[in-house]
């Protein structure tokens, strides 16, 4: 595959992914909307971080990009080439480069099988070097998580959790590849844990110099790790920009709201006193009409439930909505949501 | 195997005190004894619990049981798993206060109503008649509130009561959680592995490892300036949503012991930077370091200038 100079490593257009709805108290013929036409692009060398709340469908993009769910429609480039619909076969070799890493350490790992085995996996899958090289590769990548690679031969309930996420984050580096997507990596895991695997990846990230799409619910681990933040809400980007941007100055009602939510480990005087987002996320069955945020935004007109906003470049960032926040400077966004 | 290991606190009524660890840590076990509800024949404990001066863990069966719910009452993390699938939730709702109170059902159902519309639910006369599952959980997790708050406790246990629930409805609970504890006046411990949670919503925090209180004092001290290696350890362990953005956080080394096989000494001796010979040795106990804060660390104790930053490196 030859890549356009400058394209993007990865480039996701619209892209759509409905489910049948499923159980007793469905209608046929119900379809929920988890992923409803997202776009973004990542590049060599960088991370680009995904937050929302449950059933956002921030999961289901993790799945659509490495092409392990089929998407009803759009678009998905990688290095230019358009793969969207590659037959399993053809995607083979591509698999090498593109690869995940999953939240619970404890169901993605084969219980009955050496770590040394889990993580030469790939190897073997893909036919990468012998038997030996294959080994010595395995013993290299085990140190490089920080594992004693002597521990090779021993089982996952062997290992804490933390340690179980180094052997997951292994078997995902251990064929070098460009893009590997983390879908919530280090939400199985206690703090202090947790930020041994924050260290870890970003250590990784600029040693192989990879592309990272990096999911999670928790708004502060996205912004400790990303280059850029895609805020997600009922199967829609809702904003995107720089993380410094969207940290300091969100543009979206639902982004203040967000972050605003989040409780600070720390004193600053008295607590806080807030007013937050109100209600909970409609259903993705049967998303509102209009803006899908407008049931529980404070500044939502008339038009908010007539005409979806397109997200849209606005100052730097993208950002779908008809009023958005901001032209203030710090905390002024967040302060105006905090005020209603 | 020691789950929890002599821990001491007191709390008066209208307050809040944090009881903050990572998993294993003993922080829901200490809640749960609170209740006498780990009390069985394989069980042995040692301590009292005393309400109002009279040692709850001594009383007969029957009568500690017409404690729980009516002066204590406690919030689960799960809710789903609480409550239960085939009784519509004003039924439950009833159901505690009929196992306390002489009322009519009418009365306790028009209770119910009130109580459902008191913890922010709307349309509470017809949610009344809803199944758990026809709830989300930020709701389900309002009708076990409105269960434990039927009887008007004086004292409310949450454990983890926001841990399943995503953070924009994890602060209306919190806020509906003051707000109730200001309108009754009750005392309330709030258990979470958050920080952030603890330090905005308590007066008073004990950190708790390996199933002792390694750090006890007032909310702003303990998370402002705190002393003991573990709290500065986790503090330097977590991510900010504001303030300057880090680019390395400083984790504790190694993993949590288990609480089959704890270190000799102090337990968090292993992970620990400032360890000495002395910590393999001797269980540190909670030692007072100012009015009002306490830590289990000799080292520090006696040293203060030894404390860790509690801050990731920047």
């Amino acid at each position: 595959m030859s890549a356009a100079p400058d394209a993007p490593l990865l480039r996701v257009q619209d892209l759509v992914k409905h489910f049948p709805a499923r159980g007793v108290t469905r209608q046929r013929g119900a379809v929920v909307h988890a992923v409803d036409g997202v776009s973004f692009e990542i590049r060599l060398g960088q991370t680009l971080g995904l937050v929302g709340e449950t059933g956002c469908g921030k999961s289901t993009v993790a799945r659509l990009v490495t092409r392990l769910l089929e998407p009803t429609s759009g678009r998905i480039e990688y290095q230019g080439t358009d793969i969207t619909h590659w037959s399993r076969r053809r995607l083979r070799p591509l698999r090498r480069q593109i690869q995940i890493i999953f939240q619970d350490p404890y169901s993605s790992l084969n219980p009955r099988r050496r770590v040394g085995s889990i993580v030469g996996d790939p190897l073997r899958a893909h036919g990468i070097g012998g038997r030996s090289e294959q080994q010595r590769r395995v013993a290299e990548i085990l140190q490089l998580v920080g594992l004693d690679p002597t521990h090779a031969d021993r089982y996952p309930h062997q290992f804490s959790g933390g340690q179980r996420q180094r052997v997951g984050v292994a078997r995902a580096i251990v064929t070098n590849p460009r893009l590997v997507v983390a879908d919530e990596p280090v939400s199985a895991l206690d703090v202090s844990i947790q930020a041994q695997i924050l260290n870890l990846v970003a250590d990784l990230r600029t040693e192989f110099g990879l592309a990272l799409l990096f999911i999670s619910h928790d708004v502060s681990v996205v912004r400790h790790v990303s280059d850029r933040v895609a805020v997600m809400y009922l199967g829609k980007i809702v904003e995107l920009a720089e993380t410094e941007r969207l940290f300091s100055a969100p543009a979206h009602p639902y982004t203040a709201g967000l972050l605003a939510a989040v409780p600070l480990a720390r004193t600053q005087g008295s607590r806080r006193q807030r007013v937050d987002i109100p209600g909970e996320p409609p259903s993705p069955l049967a998303p509102p009409s209009g803006c899908r945020f407008r049931t529980r935004c404070p500044f939502a007109q008339q038009v908010c439930t007539e005409v979806e906003p397109p997200l849209e470049p606005r100052a730097g960032s993208l950002v779908a909505c008809h009023f958005p926040l901001g032209g203030g400077r710090e905390g002024n966004a967040a302060a105006r949501v905090t005020a209603t | 195997m020691r789950a929890v290991n002599g821990i001491s606190f007191s709390l008066d009524r209208g307050r809040t005190l944090g009881l903050v660890g990572e998993s294993g840590s003993g922080k829901s076990v200490a809640s749960l004894t609170m209740l006498g509800l780990t009390r069985s024949p394989n069980t042995d404990f040692a301590g009292e619990v005393l309400l109002d001066g009279v040692d709850v863990l001594n009383l007969p069966e029957t009568a500690l049981r017409d404690i729980r719910g009516r002066r204590v009452a406690m919030v689960f993390q799960d809710p789903l798993s609480s409550l239960h699938p085939m009784h519509r939730v004003g039924w439950q709702v009833v159901e505690a206060i009929q196992t306390h109170e002489r009322v009519s059902m009418k009365a306790a159902r028009a209770r119910a109503v009130d109580l459902i519309r008191t913890v922010g639910i709307p349309s509470p006369e017809s949610r009344v008649d809803a199944y758990p599952h026809e709830l989300s959980g930020g709701m389900r997790q309002r009708v076990m509130i409105a269960m434990a708050l039927a009887l008007r406790p004086e004292i409310l246990i949450a454990d983890e009561p926001t841990s399943a629930l995503d953070v924009t409805v994890q602060a209306q609970i919190l806020q509906l959680l003051s707000r109730l504890q200001d309108e009754t006046g009750m005392a309330l411990i709030l258990v979470s592995h958050d920080l952030g949670v603890i330090a905005e919503h308590t007066d008073e925090v004990a950190v708790m490892y390996a199933g002792r209180i390694v750090e006890h004092g007032p909310g702003d001290v303990v998370i402002g300036r705190p002393l003991h290696p573990y709290t500065c350890g986790l503090l330097g362990s977590i991510p900010h949503v504001d303030g300057p953005r880090t680019t390395r956080l400083t984790p504790i080394p190694g993993s949590p012991p288990s609480a089959v096989r704890l270190p000799e000494g102090c337990a968090f001796h292993p992970r620990c930077v400032l360890a000495q010979r002395s910590c393999e040795l001797e269980v540190p106990t909670l030692e007072l370091v100012e009015p009002g804060h306490r830590i289990a660390c000799p080292v520090v104790a006696h040293d203060r200038s030894l404390a860790l930053p509690a801050l990731p490196a920047s």
